[in-house]
């Protein structure tokens, strides 16, 4: 196998997949990026970590076609350390790779292509057409409250909904939820995903390559998205990448029946005062709980919290209350992830009693929500 | 229409074959009976010869009573026992074996030859049985004692041969039967042999803690005792940072007999509280006599498992003990090395004095068991040395004698008794952590002046408290940025920076932590947890307790509660785990949920504490050195990492040749 390349192309197309690859992993095999190079000038890789895989194509003169693994952490830093230019990668007996640029070259033992597990194709999975901004913006507003427990493998994942025009994402770590929807154009009827955290870390990188790349035509920048069937793998795909996920098999919470559907009281703020409020009191909450007090009144929110080691904290804002005043206590980092996430001026809080689920929202837009159980101080 | 089947009695070899399904398991169990067999014959020496795995070849030769040409014979009869005469007699049983199942077990799945001679017979007898058939018994000339050799194991049951592992591992786990027997008996002396060599002996002791260690020669092992009640419990654990994963290195003793007993083995792990992770546990031996009515043995052919007539009193037993006394452990202080360690590297010195008491001891049991074989050098870490015997000549104050030496000499083994029995209690995480206060202190020092932890401080016969030890320390300087170095009478003291302020800061969040009440995190999606109908009951017995703590649980079926609130701290805690832990240590008697919320309290600690690679100015580290006084257990950090290091002025000197 032997090809040439400009140096950029490959260490953009390796840094695409080598994240993948998984380092730690027991299979050694899966520690390796897989490279093959075909007659017709495309060169393929992919890496995986059996649950993850990830695919990319780039164009290089091939001299001759073959493939072969490549331990991912170095066929990636060496090839950055090679000087700008041309670089020509020759697999000789043994699977013995040379890489060389200019007059620098790097050999690493390598093993068979053939030895790298086979990745799920796309095949003929039907798939529609997102726009990555959408995508983007709702992991944006749902992926901090996914549980990082991996034993809770329902909790540390999100669920990915397409209904007639609507894609919506929802993600719960038992103690909040944030649901997001957009309508989007090309959405299938009914469909359920529910994708593992680390698949969702790794889309948002994908988006944000395609968000990143500026179009030609200006049209905007587009993800494909399929599943093979309920069970997985799930496809997402973008200019010669491909990206596979298992699916979580594990069944969701019922997420409808938590969000409340009547509150007694309605309280709008500033959503950059209430941060400001909430980061600044927080500093002298009690350790690593979190907890903050909102007393809230007519015309005014109090937010106020104490740690009897280190003292009190307090801070006022000036807030629209709908219904009885009331007092309750939160993780102020729940509502720091919400309010942080949004980037309306203003937001409603719609509450009822201090034990009861609040919820968070954009004010004057029902595309997304943020519930959060209040904390007993 | 089938034929109609016609009961009848199993041939003898049948029923035998079918009993060493039981009791043979493989060749380790064979080893197990035959070196009980020996045992209860009044044995001094026993040999245990291994080939192939045991598969090829075992032996057993014993110098014990022996026996006659009818004994002989009588033995491989099934049931047949001199060990016991009636049912009455299974109440109390003083022997090993009492069945009567395990040689004709044994015959009929092997070739077993028995040679024998009792004491004062004039000439020997040699039985043979092969697979089961008839005893042939003749005259053979022969010692004293008992040789029982078993050849080709599972010859005739190929099924039951396939499922050997390999010899090796059959062949360790027959060392390894011996030794769990050895342990508990000091008074025999076992020579292990493994396809014609001898790979471990085990001399005669007076008492078991000197057989432990013979056993565990690289490890420290403090040697803790006491007696609860009726419950006479002797341990000899190592250290909890040399603690391994899983209990295959802690034998446990009822009554002598070695059993595989998870409530003593979670007694032992809960005397070490914090400083153990879950799942881990000390390496060695711990040994509890009870009543022999409090306890039933004959619940498992192979005898391993035990039942206690009051578990939770067994339980409380072992656990406190340990507990108590191993505030005087050697590892709960500083780290030094044994003088065992230097004696071996050091040619010159006070070292070869040591090596001179220790060959002197060694002496000495040799001169007890006569015919005994050339002791092997062993490095007899615990041997006491001649500093500890003059502390003075080492200028070490009485509060750093109990500091920097591993073993003071008032603590020796040979007089625990009395002592430990004063020996203070440490307090528990919480059961005795002082009652809320209207507003915690302020101070970043703990209260001294109240509480358990001020009546914990004094400790030993030297009457000084253990806290003058840290703060005594003259500060010299930090190193890497990450040790800080202090002089001490008796030596230098290194401590680790990172860990020792860990430890003081877990100590501060774990008593914050019970002196308020707890912020609760509800749940927006309640956690269903199926449990079983007792443990639901248990838990609705202590929801008030659970609730003061955090945890509000409400009960949706006879066998199934929701999480329906955590303790704020918890909250990245799976529910579900959490509450399966509360109901484990609900299970043991007292309630002290300390596993859960230790183990979050040490995280935190972890995190919010001085790292390694960070300046520290001249009075931060007095301030820790004092805040370290403060602690329980400040020789370890909560994870059971030591803190300290010392180098006594006498192995430094030795070390530069002066």
């Amino acid at each position: 196998m032997e090809f040439v390349v400009n140096k950029r192309e490959f260490v953009k197309a390796l840094s695409r997949v080598q994240s993948v690859a998984d380092k730690r992993s027991p299979m050694p095999i899966l520690t390796n990026v897989l490279i093959r190079a075909e007659a017709s000038g495309a060169v393929h890789f992919a890496a995986t970590d059996l649950l993850l895989a990830v695919t990319g194509t780039m164009r290089a003169d091939v001299k001759k076609a073959g493939s072969v693994a490549l331990p991912a952490r170095h066929i990636f830093d060496t090839v950055k350390a090679l000087p700008e230019g041309e670089v020509t990668l020759t697999v000789e007996k043994n699977f013995q790779a040379r890489i060389k640029g200019a007059r620098r070259r790097f050999d690493l033992a390598g093993a068979p292509g053939e030895d790298f597990p086979s990745l799920p194709e796309v095949g003929n999975v039907p798939m529609m057409s997102l726009p990555a901004e959408d995508i983007a913006e709702l992991i944006a507003l749902t992926s901090f409250s996914m549980s990082t427990d991996d034993t809770r493998p329902h909790l540390a994942a999100a669920l990915f909904e397409t209904h007639r025009a609507m894609l919506r994402m929802v993600t719960t770590d038992g103690h909040r939820l944030s649901k997001a929807e957009r309508s989007v154009s090309g959405v299938q009827t009914g469909s359920k995903l529910l994708i593992p955290a680390k698949a969702i870390h790794e889309l948002r990188r994908l988006v944000d390559e395609a968000r990143s790349e500026k179009r030609e035509d200006g049209s905007p920048a587009m993800i494909s998205l399929g599943a093979a069937s309920s069970q997985g793998p799930v496809f997402f795909q973008r200019d010669g990448m491909t990206m596979s996920s298992k699916l979580v098999d594990a069944a969701f919470p019922s997420y409808e029946q938590v969000i409340p559907t009547s509150t007694d009281r309605s309280v709008r703020v500033s959503r950059q005062a209430l941060l400001e409020a909430l980061r600044a009191v927080s500093l002298v909450s009690a350790d690593r709980t979190f907890g903050v007090k909102l007393s809230i009144t007519p015309g005014r929110m109090v937010i106020t919290s104490e740690n009897p080691e280190i003292g009190a904290g307090m801070d006022e804002i000036d807030a629209t209350l709908t219904g009885p005043d009331v007092v309750i206590g939160f993780n102020s980092k729940y509502v720091i992830d919400v309010l942080s996430s949004l980037s309306c001026d203003e937001v409603v809080l719609d509450l009822s009693g201090e034990l009861d689920p609040g919820v968070v929202r954009p004010e004057g837009r029902t595309d997304y929500i943020g519930v959060i159980m209040p904390m007993r101080i | 229409m089938p034929p109609v089947a016609v009961i009848a009695l199993l041939a003898a070899d049948v029923a035998n074959q079918i009993a060493a399904g039981e009791v043979v398991e493989r060749p380790a169990s064979v080893v197990k009976e035959l070196v009980e067999n020996a045992l209860d014959a009044g044995a001094e020496t026993v040999t245990v010869s291994i080939d192939g795995g045991g598969l090829a070849r075992l032996a057993v030769t014993d110098d014990g009573a022996g026996m006659g040409p009818d004994d002989l014979a009588m033995a491989v009869v099934r049931h047949a026992t001199s060990k016991i005469r009636s049912a009455d007699d299974l109440i109390g049983v003083a022997t090993y074996g009492f069945r009567g199942e395990a040689l004709p077990s044994i015959g009929s799945v092997s070739r077993l030859r028995m040679v024998s001679r009792a004491r004062g017979a004039l000439e020997g007898a040699e039985c043979l049985v092969e697979g089961g058939a008839p005893a042939v018994v003749k005259a053979a000339g022969c010692a004293v004692g008992t040789t029982v050799s078993v050849e080709d194991l599972f010859f005739n049951t190929p099924a039951r041969r396939k499922f050997m592992r390999t010899p090796p591992t059959e062949g360790a786990a027959c060392v390894e039967t011996v030794v769990r027997m050895a342990l508990s008996r000091p008074d025999v002396r076992f020579v292990i042999r493994r396809d014609g060599k001898v790979v471990r002996e085990f001399l005669r002791h007076p008492d078991v803690a000197a057989r432990v260690r013979e056993v565990w020669p690289d490890e420290t092992l403090a040697d803790l005792r006491g007696a609860r009640g009726a419950v006479r419990v002797t341990a000899l654990l190592g250290a909890p940072e040399r603690a391994r994963t899983g209990a295959s290195h802690l034998a446990l003793y009822v009554n002598g007999r070695h059993v595989k007993d998870k409530v003593l083995m979670r007694a032992v792990a809960q005397a070490y509280g914090s400083t153990l992770d879950a799942g881990r546990y000390p390496v060695g031996a711990v040994f509890v006599q009870v009543p022999p009515e409090e306890v039933d043995v004959n619940v498992h052919p192979q005898k391993s498992e035990v039942r206690f007539q009051s578990q939770g009193q067994i339980f409380e037993a072992v656990m406190t003990v340990i507990r108590d006394s191993a505030a005087n452990a050697p590892w709960t202080r500083a780290v030094t090395r044994p003088d065992a360690f230097w004696s071996e590297r050091l040619p010159q010195g006070p070292a070869l004095e040591a090596r001179g008491a220790a060959s002197t001891t060694a002496d000495a049991e040799r001169d007890a068991s006569p015919g005994a074989a050339e002791p092997r050098p062993s490095p007899a870490p615990m041997v006491p040395l001649p500093e500890r015997a003059d502390p003075g000549a080492l200028g070490v104050g009485r509060a750093l004698t109990a500091f920097v030496t591993e073993l003071p000499e008032t603590e020796a083994p040979q007089d625990p008794w009395g002592r430990l029995k004063q020996a203070p209690y440490p307090p528990m995480p919480y059961a005795e952590v002082s009652p809320p206060r209207g507003g915690a202190s302020r101070s970043s020092e703990p209260v001294r002046d109240e509480g358990p932890h001020a009546e914990a401080a004094p400790r030993g016969d030297s009457g000084l408290s253990a806290s003058s030890t840290f703060s005594g320390l003259h500060y010299v300087g930090q190193v890497r940025k990450m040790y800080l170095v202090c002089e001490g009478e008796g030596g230098v003291v290194i401590l680790d920076q990172h860990a020792a302020a860990e430890r003081v800061t877990f100590e501060r969040l774990r008593k914050s932590f019970a002196a308020r009440s707890v912020a609760m995190q509800p749940l927006l999606v309640p956690e269903r947890v199926e449990l079983g109908a007792d443990e639901v009951a248990l838990l609705e017995e202590h929801s008030a307790a659970l609730l003061r703590i955090g945890v509000e649980l409400s009960t949706l079926g006879p066998t199934t509660v929701a999480v329906r609130a955590v303790p704020a701290l918890l909250t990245r805690a799976d529910p579900r785990r959490l509450v399966r832990d509360l109901v484990a240590e609900l299970s043991r008697q007292g309630y002290d949920f300390s596993r859960a919320v230790d183990l979050v309290l040490a995280t935190m600690a972890c995190h919010g504490s001085l790292r390694g690679g960070e300046a520290v100015a001249d009075d931060e580290a007095r301030a820790l050195l004092r805040a370290l006084d403060t602690v329980d257990f400040a020789g370890h950090c909560p994870h059971g990492r030591p803190v300290v290091f010392s180098l006594r002025w006498g192995e430094l000197e030795r070390k530069v040749g002066r």
